[in-house]
């Protein structure tokens, strides 16, 4: 069979690099169609602008991701310089801004890792729009929904295809006001608004570190490139590494992801002479003078990983994702499972190169990761909100990527992420089925006995449900199975406890999140109709709706094949997977650096069969174990109280560990107190009154007062001028006489 | 008896703009004799004559305009010199004439007072200024003042009806004399101490003079200093010497003032500039640097002070227009400034100020001055285009009142006036606080903070007056019985190329600081 086809790029690379901002433009235009003219045009057209938009930008970025995917140069070979070649679209629009020797650049390209995302994002997008034309069809704010869901595309898109932190950090801001928009989307109801007002707060949060983190790295890398005795060579900032360039300009700025990447590169060479190893050299100049590069990573990855927490709904700051579930259900598939909280993981592994420079930043990823995986499934445990199952669960789920993240595991990390936006999207959206067919109930307790009544959504939930289990091996086992196998592998140096850690702890949470999910399914899909139901028939959804969640599960299915170990072989000879070795261009440099800066370690490869077969265990262990509670001991137990053991166990899960209830007592009173404290004395009484009001008066009286010099009268005109006249000549004779 | 010195047709060549404006002026009046106005509807139509003085400024414009690429040089003797400072400046004043005579026209028209004379006036007027910006001779420059100032008199009081033009008039021609006499006896004191009214020569006499430390001229020189100062701080409208300037302004017809607040100020702030930097510079530093930074501060505080009460909005532009004059002075301070940064004015005295930082107030002053001129014409135009002739001799005619829910009757207009008042109060991205960023970058450069931030807090204050009209415009609703006057083709052309003009400046202020590279250096300095 001639397969020359595969290994050629569909369109040509270079009008595609030149165009790249059309993937971003499409939807953008999209929203502000559909929210300017969105009204007038009516609920068809807004339809076909943002469906059509979207699936432009998809096509375009199949195009994309096939050009960047079918060239066979692909393989890493280092260039003469020890750089390996990387391999990507990559446009420039020229200096965005510039201040003093900062610059950034409108720059946008399309890597490895930057085609998987934007694959996810475009094709998991169009899903949902498509999804949502029929979930939205009986709302009257159609308009403004899908101009917010367009305008949310164009950021995300942004934030993908970024080649810098800054242009990042446009598209950051950008998902997480689409997300406080559609979360308080029916913002009539207040707890709608409130939800939208806490995430977007949350992420504030996070967004103020992400910031001091991306300062400190200018400085960083400015001193770095400035300081003498390790002056980079020519090729630091100059030379672009794209092969293929629309109009590469001068110098990209310091927060250029090839430029950060090449700073790592260059770091291992040139301080790896100083006695106390490269990390602990000091940064000779800057306002950083005196601090270790070490020390200085370490800090700004550990400010990142608080904003990377903040977006992607980790510990401490995951609280908002929950109550984000206020949205329309079709915004918490893309926004609050498929895409944007996975934006913490993209940022993280855009930055592997150097993250890899920082064992304790590492291993605090992993840690946090590895506790919100156990402890996002925990709470998940008692939920009877079908939504917010689903919302602790992927919380739970990016836990395991950031899991991954934190042990090196980067493409493990990203695979997840693919998988998980398959599933979990598929999830949401049968949940939206659900609600769409029951009249918007979402407690599984009131549900039940769906399987009959709505088959193609049960099928479809069921099969990601086995999926997020891995109770048999579909793609969710593999990925997050090959994330607890590269945990228990990995060896931070410093910090050898990690890795066998996170296993446990991971390995727990698997076990819980094949309980709560199993549960999940078996209350409201199997048994009786429950007698609480809002309607006594479900209803199937149309084609519509049903057709996303079909593809999603037909994906979750078949993404098996980029976890499946031992597809491909290494030139060595040792077993590696489809997605190891896409996206080895991206994450080759970061394993070469970290084995070179000595921070991670890889001990020799073992199979990760012994392995799988311990998760497959736990996985049927969980599972069973809800079967066996929710089929078996509940309904034997109906109408009795439950045993004391479970109701205190429950109470406290449901409350969330009482987590909001602490975030309340200890931060948001006093700092409202405070703020309250604050605005009545300082703002209203000293600023307000005094200082604002006090100026202005005392100034208007003052000009009020000084008009009665202006008499009108020509001889005091005179006479001032004389005055004035008499003080210069005064002066005068004053300068002349003191010599 | 001296020799007929030997003139060439290169000593002719910066006089050209101004013998373009007398020539036009002259043509003007005798075409009253001979020209039969063309009557329509009853009334006579004289709008050839703002069209023609309209010609005669933008080809007097252009004419400077292509003289800033001449080397710079002394001509006549060295009574004048060709630079290209002068040139803009007499550029900047044609470009004030073109608007004013296109602001006029339906002016004068709405009171049937369209004469020629009126065009004349305002032609002599420029050709004074231009040649004001020109002279290097104390004698020379005191009769370029004085045909300037002798025409705007006349133009002020050029509306007889009423108490008010009259009142103006006469005030202005008092206190005007008062001040050219204050002048001429600095220059004939400075003279008797140089035996020069030469600026080159005075300025090298007064190097001589300050370098020997025996030397007993100092008195004479610095009671001239300060009588010159005062008798140019008139012109300029500087605090304590600022006091004619509301009654006039407001008394003027308003194209009147409005050339009044721009060319008239334009062309004394370089004559300013001209004679200390020829004095000034020679004379202890300390001097002139307190001399300016007092006048700028009590033009900067008092300006605005005053301003703020105001309600009467062709007055408020008035004290607006004074405290433009005081960060004027800010620049020129900064003119005089010792390299070393002192932290106050006057504090540390080192060597002279380089030619860097001065080319770069001085080019400072030049767009600040292009900036207002387009701005306060434009202001002032809005509120000429407001005016009734009935509401004029009962004084409240110019009432913020006036402006009441303008966004919704003129809505062009109403933008137009939003645009100069922000642009006035330093607001961004308009030209007005380009200008001031120049000036203050300039006075920060020179080590002036006290000035800056004097300047800074005193345009805070600004805001509240010039928002108090937008507010007015935008948020009142308007009143029963407005009457507007028709439109009028010249004051719309007149308002659209100043309002485009004050946010281009704004926005792209290279296209004319380009123009200003060689004019940092005045010729001789």
């Amino acid at each position: 069979m001639d397969t020359t086809w595969l290994t050629k790029a569909w369109a040509n690379p270079q009008a595609l690099s030149a165009n790249l901002w059309l993937i971003i433009a499409l939807p953008a235009f999209g929203a502000l169609v559909c929210g300017v003219f969105g009204r007038a045009l009516g609920r068809t057209y807004v339809n076909l602008v943002a469906c059509a938009s979207v699936l432009a930008s998809f096509c375009l970025s199949v195009f994309a991701f096939q050009a960047v995917a079918a060239d066979p140069s692909v393989i890493v070979t280092p260039a003469a310089n020890g750089v390996p070649m990387r391999f990507a679209l990559s446009g420039d629009w020229g200096v965005w801004f510039q201040a003093g020797s900062f610059s950034a650049h409108l720059g946008l390209w399309v890597d490895h890792l930057s085609a998987t995302m934007l694959m996810v994002v475009t094709g998991v997008g169009f899903l949902i729009h498509l999804y949502s034309t029929a979930y939205m069809e009986h709302d009257a704010g159609y308009w403004r929904f899908f101009a917010y869901l367009n305008l949310f595309m164009a950021s995300m898109l942004t934030l993908v295809l970024a080649d810098n932190l800054v242009l990042l950090f446009v598209g950051w801001e950008g998902v997480g006001l689409c997300s406080y928009l559609l979360i308080g989307f029916w913002y009539t109801d207040a707890a709608n608004a409130w939800a939208g007002r806490k995430a977007f707060i949350a992420n504030r949060v996070g967004d103020c570190a992400f910031l001091l983190a991306m300062m400190l790295l200018v400085l960083t890398v400015t001193a770095f490139a400035k300081a003498p005795g390790t002056e980079p060579p020519a090729v630091f900032f100059a030379q672009r590494r794209a092969v293929w360039t629309h109009a590469a300009t001068s110098e990209p700025g310091p927060l250029n992801f090839k430029v950060l990447e090449e700073f790592a590169q260059y770091m291992p060479a040139n301080l790896a002479m100083g006695s106390r190893g490269m990390l602990g050299t000091d940064i000779p100049i800057g306002p950083l003078a005196g601090h270790t590069y070490g020390h200085t990573l370490t800090l700004v990855f550990l400010l990142m990983l608080l904003g990377a927490a903040g977006k992607s709904a980790q510990l401490p700051l995951y609280v908002w994702l929950p109550d984000a579930m206020a949205g329309p259900t079709p915004v918490s598939a893309l926004i609050h499972a498929a895409t944007m909280v996975t934006a913490g993981v993209y940022l993280l592994c855009r930055m592997a190169p150097l993250l890899v420079m920082s064992p304790a930043a590492m291993a605090t990823v992993a840690v946090v990761g590895a506790l919100t995986a156990l402890y996002a499934a925990l709470i998940a445990f008692a939920q009877d909100d079908l939504k917010k199952v689903l919302a602790y669960s992927t919380i739970s789920q990016l836990g395991y990527m950031f899991l991954g993240v934190g042990v090196g595991f980067f493409w493990g990390a990203i695979l997840h992420l693919v998988t998980h936006a398959c599933f979990k999207g598929c999830l949401f959206l049968s949940a939206g089925s659900v609600m769409h067919g029951n009249d918007n109930e979402v407690n599984i307790k009131k549900l039940g006995g769906l399987r009959k009544e709505m088959p193609w959504t049960t099928a479809c939930f069921g099969i990601a449900t086995l999926a997020i289990t891995g109770i048999i091996p579909l793609s969710g086992f593999f990925s997050k199975d090959d994330i607890l196998h590269g945990a228990l592998h990995a060896r931070l140096v410093g910090y050898e406890w990690v890795g066998p850690t996170v296993f446990a702890i991971g390995s727990l949470g698997a076990l819980c999140t094949a309980f709560y999910m199993s549960r999940a399914y078996l209350l409201a899909f199997t048994g009786e109709r429950s007698k609480d139901a809002k309607v006594p028939h479900a209803h199937e959804s149309g084609w519509v709706i049903v057709a996303p969640l079909v593809i999603l599960a037909a994906l979750s299915i078949a993404l098996i094949s980029h976890g499946f170990p031992g597809l491909l072989k290494m030139p060595n000879g040792e077993p590696e997977t489809l997605m190891e070795a896409f996206l080895k261009p991206v994450f080759g440099v970061a394993d070469r650096l970290a084995i070179e800066a000595h921070s991670l370690l890889p001990e020799a490869e073992r199979s990760p069969w012994p392995g799988f077969g311990i998760a497959l265990l736990l996985a049927w262990a969980g599972g069973g174990a809800a079967w066996y509670l929710y089929k078996r001991v509940f309904p034997a137990r109906a109408g009795k109280p439950a045993p004391e053991v479970f109701a205190a166990v429950r109470a406290f899960t449901v409350h969330k560990f009482y987590v909001d209830e602490l975030y309340d007592a200890v931060l948001v009173r006093p700092i409202k107190l405070l703020s309250i404290g604050l605005f009545r004395v300082v703002d209203e009484g000293l600023i307000d009154t005094v200082l604002v009001g006090g100026t202005a008066w005392v100034t208007a009286r003052i000009g009020s007062l000084l008009r009665y010099l202006q008499t009108g009268d020509v001889q005091a005109y005179a006479a001032m001028m004389a005055v004035g006249l008499l003080a210069g000549v005064g002066y005068a004779i004053f300068e002349a006489l003191a010599k | 008896m001296p020799p007929i010195p030997n003139l060439t047709a290169a000593d002719f060549l910066p006089l050209w703009p101004a013998v373009v404006l007398s020539l036009a002026g002259m043509v003007l009046l005798l075409s009253e004799v001979f020209l039969k106005a063309t009557e329509r509807e009853g009334e006579s139509v004289r709008t050839y004559q703002a069209v023609f003085t309209v010609g005669a400024a933008v080809l007097a414009g252009g004419l400077a305009l292509s003289l800033t690429f001449e080397p710079a040089r002394a001509v006549f003797l060295a009574f004048a010199v060709l630079d290209p400072f002068s040139s803009f400046i007499t550029a900047v004043a044609c470009l004030g004439l073109a608007l004013t005579a296109l602001l006029s026209d339906g002016f004068l028209r709405q009171r049937q007072a369209e004469r020629g004379e009126f065009y004349a006036l305002l032609l002599f007027a420029t050709a004074g200024m231009s040649l004001l910006a020109l002279s290097n001779e104390l004698i020379m420059l005191f009769v370029s003042l004085e045909v300037m100032s002798i025409s705007t008199y006349a133009l002020a009081a050029y509306l007889r009806r009423g108490p008010r033009p009259t009142e103006a008039g006469f005030k202005y021609f008092i206190l005007g004399a008062f001040s050219s006499a204050l002048f001429l006896y600095g220059a004939a004191l400075l003279y008797s101490a140089s035996g020069t009214t030469h600026l080159a020569g005075l300025a090298s006499e007064l190097g001589r003079i300050f370098a020997d430390p025996s030397s007993d001229r100092r008195l004479v020189v610095y009671c001239g200093m300060a009588l010159v100062a005062a008798g140019l701080a008139f012109k300029v409208a500087a605090v304590p010497f600022h006091m004619w300037a509301p009654d006039v302004y407001e008394g003027a017809p308003t194209p009147v003032t409005a050339l009044m607040s721009v060319g008239v100020k334009a062309a004394s702030f370089a004559a300013l500039v001209r004679v200390f930097l020829a004095i000034g510079r020679h004379v202890e530093p300390q001097v002139p640097v307190l001399l300016f930074s007092t006048l700028a501060i009590l033009t900067m505080v008092l300006g605005n002070l005053l301003a703020l009460p105001q309600r009467n909005v062709k007055r408020m532009l008035a004290y607006s227009s004074i405290s433009h004059a005081g960060y004027l002075l800010v620049g020129v301070t900064a003119l005089f400034v010792p390299q070393a940064r002192a932290g106050l004015p006057g504090v540390t005295v080192l060597a002279a100020g380089t030619r860097a930082d001065q080319a770069d107030a001085l080019r400072a002053i030049l767009f600040y001055l292009l900036t207002y001129t387009v701005t306060a014409v434009g202001a002032f135009g809005v509120v000429g285009a407001l005016e009734r002739r009935e509401d004029e001799t009962r004084g409240f005619g110019w009432d913020v009142d006036r402006f009441s829910g303008l966004a919704q009757r003129r809505p062009g207009w109403a933008v137009a006036m939003a645009a100069f008042m922000l642009s006035l109060g330093g607001i961004p991205p308009l030209a007005g606080f380009m200008g001031k960023l120049l000036v203050f970058r300039a006075a920060v450069d020179s080590g002036l903070l006290m000035l800056v931030v004097v300047g800074v807090l005193t345009s805070a204050v600004g805001a509240y007056y010039y928002l108090r009209v937008v507010v007015y415009m935008f948020m009142r609703p308007p009143p029963e019985q407005a009457t507007l006057a028709p439109h009028q083709w010249g004051t719309e052309v007149a308002l659209a190329v100043t309002a485009a003009a004050v946010v281009l400046l704004g926005v792209a202020p290279g296209l004319v600081t380009r123009w200003l590279g060689p004019a940092g250096h005045l010729f001789g300095q």
